[in-house]
This record gives structure tokens, sequence and C-alpha cells, in this order.
């Protein structure tokens, strides 16, 4: 088991490592620089601010720099936001969209297993075609419309019912309901779908067959052999899903003022702000690698007959 | 079913408790407004990038040698009294003017600011340029302690002048001539100066005491400001930083903010469907949108019968009414756009800025001999710019209007900002969406825009007329010669049209009626909200 998860983190190690330089010299590659605003700066000015943060310097001796700061731990000084750390930047961001994000991924699994079961149970009747009109919905439609409707909605029933629910993030837990439902609606719709097809497969399966005529109630059933073997192809997909949206959503955040990572993501990107780019990517991508691999080791939990690190 | 209940109600009081009192937009009892934000100032620190919002708070956290009044009007900042000549400006600064540890504001504050202001190292270095040696300065041929500003006694600031500069006075309120405070600026060093409530002083009507990065903002009364008598508020709060228009729009419906901008038709028009009683205003941004031709050698919009061409099949008033319909905005026939003051009344009411344009016909002719010039059959062009929705509509129209008309195929070269503003300097566009905003209040701030030797003179247009004007202005003290000077250049530029001026940009902004005494400024903070008050509850 140590020796699977050891080589796994070391691939691991290197997956980050490849995204890290793809990533260093794609953002080099592109047209401008942080430092580049409305106004041309004179080329003395350039010059000098080229100097003071190092882009005089060849790209391959920026890229050691990068890469030896980045072993140390410290992804440098943000260009845009001047005097903060992109450490810092990240380590407040992810708290802030972590805690959101938990709170949409308790939505989207339970309110995914949940649904995927009504749907698996009253196949072709009206309960599955209510809730998988509303899975479709989830899926097609984009979030931003669902939060910005989510909002106005809020405000309007404040105003009528004279209420002072809150309908943008300020920093309580109550705030976070609403913006954490709406970032887990994609995930909840995908995770039911998911959910159908595989309880669909299970309930038709022979050892189903023998435990009902075992004598075992439905619920005995649903608990102890359908959930638990269906359930696998959920926990596949929750993984990613958990790196995906505890590290933010662009579109979440700004609706609802929360200030998360989501946004540094985008705002580094349009702002050419190398360090935050490179933060951000490096931050995001060891947590997926992390996030696939405990997953890979959850399958060992949830079905004894997978062996984590033992080759056929 | 026991456990059910419990969290139920323990979720109800978890609402109840936390919901928040509604509306602090503004509060009387307390003399605090909130206002909102777009975008977070990347630094607070006057030697740093230059941003609006920045702008917005130094207005407010600091204090020049001049301000403006509670009428609006240019009056004393620092500086009791000033005499202006050709050759320079000498400023007498008051002596109870003092920083937020109580310490006095003496001339040297301001030596320390502008030759930091001046350095290479800013990139808004041009702006100190009226004073001596400042351009050298920045090229760094001569080192900062040679620019031409003196300390005669703590009180007393003498500044040489490169040239006559009629506008300077109206300039030292501009944030780069703010002052600071060396011992503070020295502690944390230039990047780390004024990115924290802890890491600067202030010398104007407020002071920053909360900076929560990336979430809220707070100023409050500063109790060491001179004229703190006239000073009503104690509090300008930012609750929360986004671009999302709706939830700004939200946040004021909620009276948690207490004004908004409509910048876009969409919420105007939710505005006006949930008929607001709140009266809506206009206001301007003071900027001006053109199109802006590629006059580097090779390329087709060299050619000065190809532009005008193009510029006739454009029509201002079909952009600004029925492609964008963004309230606010209005046709701009002019680099000048129509808020700039002239020699006694405005530049707009004293010239006639709207010569007229030849008819549609004329367009083919110019056309024809574009063609012939430039040996061409078939003419493409490619359109560079960024930005949303509406943006995009009008590179659409562009597009039409020169294929139906002119038979030029347009290709459309969208571009993020950034890239966009690379590709632009190095010329990578035949014509390009371009905007200017002013830095101070004076037409030479859109006049040397098109110079030659002017970095930000993008499509490369050189006219030795228009330079010798750009000269004359800038060397001149009397505003009747400058004037006529502006309008001399407007008339070259609708002559050679190397850029197309299309519209004046502003909006539509709702305000709680409570509020008064607040002012949305093109020049400077906006909105100010220094000498803002609050009407009592009816």
């Amino acid at each position: 088991m140590s020796k699977y998860v050891f080589k796994r983190l070391l691939s691991g190690f290197f997956t980050v490592f490849f995204i890290a330089t793809v990533t260093f010299f794609g953002m080099h590659a592109i047209p401008g620089d942080p430092l580049s605003s409305d106004k041309v700066m004179s080329e003395a000015s350039k010059e000098a601010l080229n100097k003071k943060y190092g882009f005089d310097k060849p790209l391959y001796e920026q890229y050691f720099i990068f890469l030896k700061n980045t072993a140390q731990g410290d992804f440098g000084m943000s260009f845009t936001k001047k005097g903060q750390d992109v450490n810092d930047i990240i380590k407040q961001g992810f708290s802030e969209s972590a805690k959101l994000g938990v709170l949409a991924i308790l939505f989207a699994a339970f309110g995914g297993i949940l649904w995927g079961a009504l749907t698996a149970k009253y196949r072709n009747k009206w309960p599955d075609y209510l809730i998988m009109i509303f899975v479709i919905l989830g899926i097609s439609v984009p979030s931003f419309v669902f939060a910005s409707f989510a909002q106005l909605f809020i405000v309007f029933l404040n105003q009528e019912l004279n209420l002072v629910f809150p309908y943008r993030g300020d920093g309580s837990f109550v705030s976070l309901l609403v913006p954490a439902l709406v970032l887990g609606l994609g995930t909840m719709a995908f995770l039911t779908r998911l959910m159908r097809s595989s309880l669909l497969e299970v309930i038709n399966s022979d050892f189903v067959r023998t435990a009902k005529a075992k004598g075992l109630n439905s619920w005995q059933i649903f608990k102890s052999h359908e959930l638990r073997n269906s359930i696998l192809p959920v926990i596949t997909i929750l993984g990613p899903a958990i790196a995906s949206i505890t590290t933010g959503s662009f579109v979440i955040e700004t609706i609802f003022t929360i200030p998360g990572l989501g946004k540094q993501f985008v705002e580094g990107v349009q702002q050419n702000d190398y360090t935050l780019i490179m933060g951000t990517t490096v931050f995001y991508g060891s947590f997926l690698v992390l996030m696939v691999l405990v997953v890979d080791i959850v399958y060992g939990f949830v079905d004894p007959r997978i062996k984590v690190g033992e080759s056929k | 079913m026991r456990i059910i209940n419990r969290f139920a109600v323990l979720f109800i009081l978890l609402l109840i408790s936390s919901c928040s009192e509604q509306g602090n937009g503004v509060d009387f009892n307390k003399r605090s407004v909130s206002v909102i934000i777009a975008a977070e100032p990347p630094t607070l620190s006057t030697v740093g990038p230059v941003s609006s919002i920045g702008i917005f708070f130094q207005g407010h956290i600091f204090e020049g040698l001049l301000r403006y009044d509670e009428n609006n009007k240019l009056s004393g900042g620092v500086a009791e009294k000033w005499e202006i000549t050709p050759e320079g400006a000498t400023f007498h600064l008051r002596k109870n003017a003092k920083w937020s540890d109580g310490r006095v504001v003496t001339a040297h504050d301001f030596i320390y600011a502008w030759r930091l202001g001046a350095s290479p190292e800013n990139e808004y270095n041009f702006i100190t340029f009226p004073m001596k040696n400042a351009s050298k300065i920045a090229e760094g041929k001569l080192t900062s302690d040679k620019l031409g500003v003196t300390a005669v006694d703590d009180f007393t600031l003498k500044v040489d002048f490169e040239a006559p500069c009629a506008y300077f006075p109206a300039l030292t309120t501009f944030t780069t001539y703010m002052p600071i405070r060396q011992d503070s600026f020295e502690k944390w060093g230039a990047d780390k100066y004024a990115v924290d409530p802890e890491k600067m002083f202030y010398n104007g009507p407020f002071v920053l005491t909360e900076w929560k990065h990336g979430v809220s903002l707070k100023m409050t009364k500063n109790n060491y400001y001179w004229d703190k008598e006239k000073i009503w508020l104690n509090e300008i709060n930012v609750p929360a930083i986004t671009d999302q228009s709706t939830t700004r729009f939200n946040m004021f419906i909620s009276k948690d903010v207490c004004m908004v901008n409509l910048e876009d038709s969409n919420s105007l028009k939710s505005a006006l469907k949930r008929r607001l009683e709140t009266p809506m205003k206009s206001f301007s941004s003071g900027f001006i949108s053109y199109l802006e031709f590629n006059n580097r050698e090779g390329r087709p919009t060299a050619n000065k019968n190809l532009r005008k061409a193009i510029s006739l099949v454009i029509n201002r008033s079909d952009i600004v009414n029925k492609v964008l319909g963004i309230p606010g905005y209005k046709p701009g026939s002019t680099m000048f756009p129509s808020w700039l003051g002239g020699y006694e009344k405005l530049l707009h009411e004293e010239y006639d800025f709207n010569l007229p344009l030849e008819s549609l016909s004329e367009a083919q002719k110019y056309l024809a001999l574009a063609k012939e010039e430039l040996g061409m059959e078939e003419i493409t062009l490619t359109y560079l710019y960024s930005g949303g929705p509406s943006t995009d509509g009008m590179a659409v129209y562009i597009q039409e209007q020169l294929m139906n008309k002119l038979g030029i195929k347009v290709n459309l070269d969208k571009q993020i900002f950034k890239i966009r503003i690379a590709k632009s300097l190095s010329g990578e566009f035949d014509f390009l969406g371009g905007g200017w905003g002013p830095d101070y209040n004076d037409p030479m701030t859109f006049g040397d825009l098109l110079a030659s030797w002017n970095q930000n003179n993008r499509g490369k247009f050189k006219n030795e007329k228009y330079d010798a004007l750009v000269v004359q202005a800038n060397n001149s003290v009397d505003q009747k010669e400058r004037m006529d000077c502006f309008y001399e250049m407007h008339k070259i530029l609708h002559e050679e049209v190397p850029v197309f001026p299309i519209f004046e940009s502003g909006g539509i902004y709702l305000a709680d009626p409570r509020l008064k005494g607040f002012f949305r400024n093109i020049i400077g903070s906006d909105p100010q909200l220094t000498y803002a008050r609050i009407e009592e509850d009816e």
C-alpha cells in the first residue's frame, strides 16, 4: 500500500511539473505582460520595471528561478495586487472557496444519490420524469443563470415580505447556503444521472433477486446491496469534482461577492499576473492529483474486491 | 423525527441570528454611507499603478496642494495660497495641515513624493513633465534630485517649469502630486507601502481603517485633518467588491449601498421595470471612444482617402442609439469631449466642433481614389478590439457597413485587454477600437495623444502642423491662444482622419435621495463623498 502511494505521488509530481512547465512557457508566449496598461509606459520606465521584476533575464533563467522558488514553496509576490504574496492570496481564497465548496459537494452528493435512487426506483413513472426534467435543466443551464435568478429571487422576497435573508456572501454561514446550492447544482444533476444508470444495472442483477428471495425488506436491500454496489461511479466523479468545486467558481463568487479562489484564477489570466497564474495552476494541479489518488484509495474501502496497490 | 425538528429549530435560529440589519447604505445616526466598487485597487500608493478605483480612495485619504472644495471648485488644500508665472509656481503651505499621526505636512513631503513620481519606475511619470528636468529624470538621464522643485523653507514650495504650464495648479490635485511620508515609504518599501491601512500615513479628510483584501474596505474621518469641521461623514464603507452589475443593482435595491451605476441597458431596463422612486441621473465618465487607423507604412489605412471613405459610412448616432443603446452615451465628433473647459465657458460653447461631414456619395469617390493609389482591387482590413457584448455589436456594425457600402472585407480580431494593448503597440492591426480618458482637466490631456512622439499614438499618426500646435499650446499661458490651437488640431484631425471619434461614454446612476453634497467627477475621485451629508429620515 505505502509503496503504491509513493509510486502514485511520484507520478503525480511529474504531472504537476509538466503542467507547470507548459503553463509557464505558454503564459510567456502570450503577447503582453503584467506591467502593460491602457496608457503606455515610456521605454525607460519599461526598462526600469523589467529590471526590477527580472523580466530582462532570458526566459530559461526566469524558469529556473521559478522552479527554485516553487520548490521552496514560495510563489512570489503578485504583480497586480501590490504587496501581497501569492501564497497568502491562495491560502485566503482557498479557505473561502473550500467552505463554500464542501457545502456544495454535500448538496451535490446527497442530492445526487437521493434523486438518482428515486429515479431508478420509480423508473418510467412520474417521479422519474419530473426529476429528469430538472436534471436536464441542471446540466444544460449555465450556473450564472441560476445564480442571478436565485439572487434576484431572494432580493424580491426580502422586499415583498420584509425579510433580511442574505442575498450575497457576507461572511456568515447562512449566506453560503444559496451560493452552495447553485454551485453544486450541475454536479448534483450529473451525479443523479450517473446514480440512476448504475443503480438500474444493480437492481436487475441476480444478487438483488436473491436478496429479495431471502425475504429482506426493500430498505435493507437498498442499503446493503444496491447502494453499495452502485455508488462506485459516483465516487469516481466525486474526487475530481471536489478538487474543482472547492477551488472556487469565478461566476458564483463574483455574483455572490464571495472572496474565493475562483476569482483569482480568472483575474490572474486577465491581468497576465505571472506569479498568480503559476501559483493557482500549481496549487490546483497538485490538489487535483491528490484527490484522484484519494478516490483510488477509497475504492478499496467501498468495494473490498478492489485491492489497491496489488497487481493482478 | 424529533432530531429533524431540533435541526429545523436550530436552522431557523441560525437564520435569524445571522441576519444583519437591513439597509446600511446610508445611516444618519452613524453618519456613514456605503458604496460598492467593481475592482479592488491594486495599491493605494500614489506612485504605484494609477487606477480610477485607486483614485477614488486616494482622493479621500490624501490631499494635494490644491483640492476641489464643497462646491467642486478648485481651492486651497495643503497650500493656503499660490502664485503662478510662466517660469514656475510658488505654493505657500498652511501650518495646520497634519498627517494622521499629528506630524505637520511640510514641503519636503511633497518633494519626496514628486521625485518618486518622476522616476523611471513610476509608469505615470509623464504627469510630472511640466516640471523642469522631469522628462530627463523619467528617461534615466538625470537623477531625481535634479527635479525642478525646491523647498524655500518648510512651508514654501517653489516649482520651476520646463515650459509654461497654465494648468499646473489643477494638476496638483492629481494623485501623483499627493505628498508621501518618507519614513513610512522607506520602512515598507515601494512594493509594500500603502497596501494595508497601517502601512501609510494620511493627510486627507479620511483615513483608511480597514482593508480586507478582496472583501471590503472602510474609511473613517481623520481627526487630524485641518478642515475637519466641514466634514460631516464619519464613515465611508465599501462592503463588497464585484464587477457584476446585477449584484450591485441588487445591493442598491436592498439599500445596502447608497449609489449604483446602471452601466448597461439590461440594468437600466430592470431599474425602469421596478418603477423606483429614486430619480435617475446621468454622469459622464470623461472617456472618448474612437477608431484609430494604422498609419504605419505598408498598411492600407495609411492611405488618407481610404480613411475618409470609411469615416463617411460609419454613422455615430446609429452606433450610439441603435447598436450600443447604453444610456448616458452620446455621439462624439471630436477627440475633445464636450465637458472640457475652454477659455471662459465650455470648449464646445466657444467653438463649433460639429464640422459638416461630406455626403455619403463622396465615400465612393474616396474609395476609388484609394484603390488607385494603393493599387489594390480588393481591400481587406483587420479590426482589433477587446471588450464585452456591446463592443462586439459595434464591431459587427462596422464590419457590415464597410462590406455593404464600400465592399471592404473586415476581419474581426477580438482579444483580451492585455493582448489588445500588446498588439496595438506592435502595430498588428489596420484599425482598432480605442479609448482615452483624461488625466487632468485641460484639453491637452487629449490633445497631445496624437502628437508624433506620444507612445500612446498607436496608429503612429505624424503630422508636422499638428505637432507644432501641440508645442505652441504647451508653451503658452494665454488660454485663448491655447484653445485656438486645440480647435486647429481638431480641424486637422477632421481633415486627415487618423482617428474617427465615435462616442463619449457615461451612464445613468441611482443615488439614495437622502444623500446630499456628493459629486460625480470626471477628474479625481468618483464619487467624491468628502462633503457628503445625509438628510434625516422624516
